[in-house]
């Protein structure tokens, strides 16, 4: 580590691989937007730069490799070559390729040399296919020069995407002629067009629409304005109406963002487009309402002018936003960050002690101190847990080439689609997220999505969709995956839940319950293994790693129309809320997130230690666990007790999946931050525990698995109907 | 005294494109002078033209300004809906026709 | 439903490298040999989603096409696009006035043409 330059090779290599994973992301989308010019321009660049830099650090084989890639999309980027699927399929494994080389320096294995090469002489075979299309261009301008004098090399052979990089921020607004139709003018072409050029919000105007008896359907009343963001200039923007200039308004404004990122008020922005004067403004804003609304009322300006100006200012906030997260941030290494939650949680651990402590001596500063020093911690928590804090989307786009190679590699036709990528969740959870979305994704097109030809006469689309979202949901994210193939067969699985003996033959069960089944170890219904999902692995696999992240995998689905995965995951897995209860003189927590309520019972009321009985519970029955006799606190079975029980119990009523569970313990003491800690390797096996945590006084309290111990409660109580109804 | 109720359901079908506008509006008001209340349906559709959207617009202020009720129903397909959400008819990214209905009312 | 565009040109190489580029792209396309030939077409045609035309043409040129097109009632709206070698030539407000959607400046490349295609006729 002696060498300087090692030190800007990790540099190098980092920003390497996230270049070319943006390169991934880019190739995806080019694949269904080939003709768009920003993302041929954005991928040469990522290309552009491996090469240049790998150079310098001495990757000698990705440059070269690198300079091959580059070569085909120059061809491609200055509309020699088109882009074709097959170039895409060939562009992404040329970045797998430049992956695999980054890893290895210096010494490449045979293998990947040997695939390398091969490569490379595709990407050559793709650029000579540039000749024969010269050929075909010198047909037509054989053309042109039947009319001599004419300039031919005019507007329509210039690249529309110019040089710049820039990104600027338009205000447009685009008016039809009433007569517009009539020249054969589709209207919403223009308008998609535009929305294509980069980050567009479009505000449509149809205000001037009448109501349908005095409406000319020839005549086009519509008009649009739009805020767009592009490093497209304004020629592009005019390139699209070209053909409507004399039949159209079109006003562009180019929009300044304003210095220090702050967003610009309303009232400036419509003094700015002109809807109202300043001095109106001025005198609006001295009423104590809302700008936009006074304005209105007053008559200054519609409506309509208002929402555009909002929309117009929730576009410039989301550009300011983006430049600034884009140079105010500075990247560290993810274990620094591990060791600062460490850290912070060592700190909360600490703090309820020194909690304790003062509680216990009593003092008056001391205690001050205490309270304060817990208010800090709790926000550097906040604020650590929040660094640590990822969109999920960023792993959205590896699905997004699962889906893509596993249909090809059967034939099948799928899309993902995605929904909610700015949710954010913990690293650490995202990270072990991601096999089993894996799993669950390929399930779906193996399993889910039917051949293109079954789908048509099923009176579907030919290609499936996979639908991948995320939102939030209280202190946990919802992911759900679903499809529109042919859904889950219930007599097969069935079936074969009755053939693994996981259900009796004649066995009542409700579907929702039937499908769940799919989740339980060593179950598959595929009948012969596929090389894809039948890997000897299957949905249980999933099911362990999202219990192991405290989170439940629910399955629905309606045959023929397809089936939904949702994963319900807590946002992070370090430190969360906890009720903390006692039970024969041991420490337990319920996490807060499941707890429904507390209620009384008096001792006498209870059923014998280990039976499991019924509460009423606003009007619910809830089943409940007596937790000494479950997990033999005191010593119940040979009636000896530790500490006697209470006359009045308390039990806790938790919530896990549909199911409500009741658990009696003989205290309730209150609300805990606490520090999961795993569990050694003693407990790991102890059913109903899922982990451990530090109390002040320094005695460990064991975290209850809520999931566990529902699921234990309800497959034992016999209750699973009535449970239906919770 | 209107006894009968149940709302008269119209499944667009096809190309809704300019050439459709002329008899879309004459099928619009037709319906909307016989009935109370109208669905319209459009997974049927393999295009939708802004001459078209006018029309069914124009029919929506119709019904209001009379007391009527002009609704949509189902899924918009895939093509359309990515058109309208482009051109900024469709707000989120629903697919479905009442989305569509929900983002035209507020213009 | 593939779309139908029919393509007017004399030269019988634009015609076809136009239909080549077009095809490949799932286009079904059409060709006439100049205005009159395409006029004469329309008739047995239902609908067309473009109608790609040459100016300078035999016996009926692309202007005069595009007037006659535009008043059969199948083919009022259609997107028509001119191939033009002017940018701004007064052939390119000639075919406007006539009713055309738009022009292609030739020469042009398989993407440039797929792009206003894709732009007129969706």
């Amino acid at each position: 580590m002696s060498n300087p330059m090692d030190k800007f090779k990790a540099t190098f290599r980092e920003e390497a691989f996230e270049l070319l994973s943006h390169l991934e992301d880019g190739l995806l989308e080019l694949e269904s937007q080939p003709l768009n010019g920003e993302l041929i321009n954005a991928a040469f660049r990522a290309i552009h730069t491996v090469k240049g830099s790998a150079a310098m650090f001495g990757y000698d084989s990705v440059s070269k490799f690198a300079h091959e890639m580059e070569t085909a999309l120059d061809l491609c980027r200055n509309g020699t070559l088109s882009i074709t699927k097959e170039f895409i399929g060939l562009a992404l494994k040329g970045r797998d390729q430049l992956r695999q080389l980054m890893e290895f320096e210096g010494v490449i294995p045979d293998d990947i040399a040997i695939e390398g090469a091969s490569l490379l002489q595709r990407f050559k075979d793709f650029a000579a296919k540039a000749k024969p299309k010269e050929a075909s261009a010198v047909a037509v301008s054989v053309v042109a020069e039947k009319s001599p004098g004419a300039e031919g090399e005019t507007r329509a052979t210039e690249a529309p995407l110019a040089e710049a990089q820039l990104e600027l921020s338009y205000r447009i607004s685009f008016k039809p002629s009433k007569g517009i139709f009539k020249n054969g003018t589709r209207v919403l072409n223009l308008v998609e067009e535009l929305s294509n050029l980069g980050r567009a919000d479009i505000i449509p105007h149809l205000e001037l629409v009448p109501p349908l008896e005095a409406l000319d359907p020839e005549c086009c009343y519509a008009w649009w304005e739009a805020i767009l963001t592009t490093a497209a200039g304004e020629n592009a923007i005019k390139d699209i109406f070209i053909f409507v200039e004399e039949l159209s308004e079109l006003k562009i404004e180019t929009l300044r963002g304003e210095l220090g990122g702050k967003a610009k008020p309303l009232g400036e922005i419509l003094i700015d487009r002109g809807d109202v004067s300043r001095d109106d403004v001025r005198e609006a804003l001295g009423s104590q309402r809302k700008l936009g609304e006074v304005l209105v009322e007053n008559k200054l300006v519609s409506r309509p002018q208002v929402e555009s100006a909002l929309v117009e200012q929730e576009h410039l906030k989301k550009v300011q936003e983006r430049v600034d997260s884009g140079t105010n941030s500075i990247r560290v290494a993810s274990d620094k960050l591990d060791a600062l939650v460490d850290l912070v949680g060592e700190l909360v651990t600490l703090q309820a002690r020194l909690a304790q402590t003062s509680i216990d001596i009593s003092d008056a500063s001391l205690a001050s101190i205490s309270e304060q020093f817990e208010r800090l911690i709790s926000q550097l928590r906040d604020n650590t847990m929040s660094i640590r804090m990822l969109p999920i989307g960023s792993t959205f786009n590896k699905f997004r080439r699962v889906v893509r190679d596993l249909s090809l590699e059967l034939g099948k036709e799928a899309e993902l689609v995605t929904e909610g990528a700015d949710t954010e969740l913990d690293k650490t959870v995202i990270e072990k997220l991601g096999d089993p979305l894996v799993h669950i994704i390929r399930n779906s097109v193996d399993h889910g999505i039917e051949s293109p030809d079954a789908r048509v006469r099923a009176g579907k689309p030919r290609a499936g969709v996979i639908k991948l979202a995320a939102r939030h949901s209280g202190a946990y994210v919802l992911i759900q995956v679903s499809d529109d193939g042919k859904g889950l067969d219930r007599e097969a699985i069935r079936a074969k839940a009755i053939e693994r003996g996981l259900i009796f033959p004649n066995q009542e069960i409700a579907d929702q319950e039937l499908y769940n089944i799919i989740f339980e170890p060593g179950f598959s219904t595929a009948k012969a293994v596929t090389s894809v999902s039948g890997r000897g692995v299957g949905m249980d696999v999933v099911k362990r790693e999202i219990d192991s992240l405290g989170g439940t995998a629910q399955l629905t689905t309606k045959p023929g129309a397809g089936m939904t995965v949702t994963l319900k995951i807590p946002l992070t897995l370090a430190i969360i809320e906890g009720l903390l209860v006692r039970i024969a003189g041991e420490f337990f927590v319920v996490p807060l997130s499941t707890v429904d309520g507390c209620i009384e019972i008096r001792n006498d009321q209870l059923g014998a230690l280990g039976e499991r009985r019924i509460i009423n519970y606003r009007d619910e029955l809830v089943p409940y666990i007596r937790l000494r006799g479950f997990f033999a606190c005191g010593n119940s079975e040979t009636g000896g007790k530790d500490e006697a029980e209470p006359e009045i119990e308390q039990i806790v009523i938790a919530s896990a999946q549909e199911y409500r569970v009741g658990l009696v313990v003989d205290q309730v003491i209150g609300d805990y931050q606490i520090v999961i800690k795993p569990l050694g390797r003693m407990y790991r096996d102890v059913d109903g525990v899922s982990g451990a945590t530090i109390l002040g006084d320094g005695t460990v309290a064991l975290i209850l698995d809520v999931n566990r111990l529902a699921l234990v409660v309800q497959r034992e109580s016999g209750l699973k109907a009535a449970a239906g109804g919770a | 005294m209107e006894v009968n109720s149940s709302p008269r359901i119209i499944n667009l079908s096809g190309s809704l494109n300019v050439e459709r506008a002329a008899a879309l509006k004459t099928e619009l008001a037709e319906a909307l002078a016989g009935d109370d209340k109208l669905l319209l349906g459009f997974s049927a559709a393999e295009e939708l033209d802004l001459p078209c959207l006018q029309v069914i617009i124009a029919a929506k202020k119709s019904a209001e300004a009379t007391g009527k009720e002009l609704h949509f129903m189902g899924s918009l397909p895939r093509g359309i809906a990515k058109r309208l959400a482009a051109c900024g008819f469709l707000r989120d990214s629903s697919d479905q026709a009442d989305g569509l209905e929900s983002s035209l009312t507020g213009f | 439903m593939p779309k139908k565009i029919l393509i007017v040109d004399d030269s019988a190489a634009i015609r076809q490298s136009i239909s080549f580029i077009l095809a490949q792209e799932g286009y079904e396309t059409m060709e006439a040999t100049d205005g009159l030939e395409a006029f004469n077409m329309l008739g047995s045609i239902d609908s067309l989603d473009l109608i790609i035309t040459d100016v300078n043409m035999p016996n009926l040129d692309g202007i005069g096409f595009i007037r006659k097109a535009r008043e059969l009632p199948k083919f009022k709206f259609t997107p028509i696009l001119v191939l033009t070698t002017e940018s701004q030539g007064s052939k390119m407000n000639e075919g406007k006035e006539a009713g055309a959607t738009g022009w292609i400046v030739k020469p042009f490349n398989s993407d440039k043409l797929l792009g206003i295609v894709k732009k007129v006729a969706g």
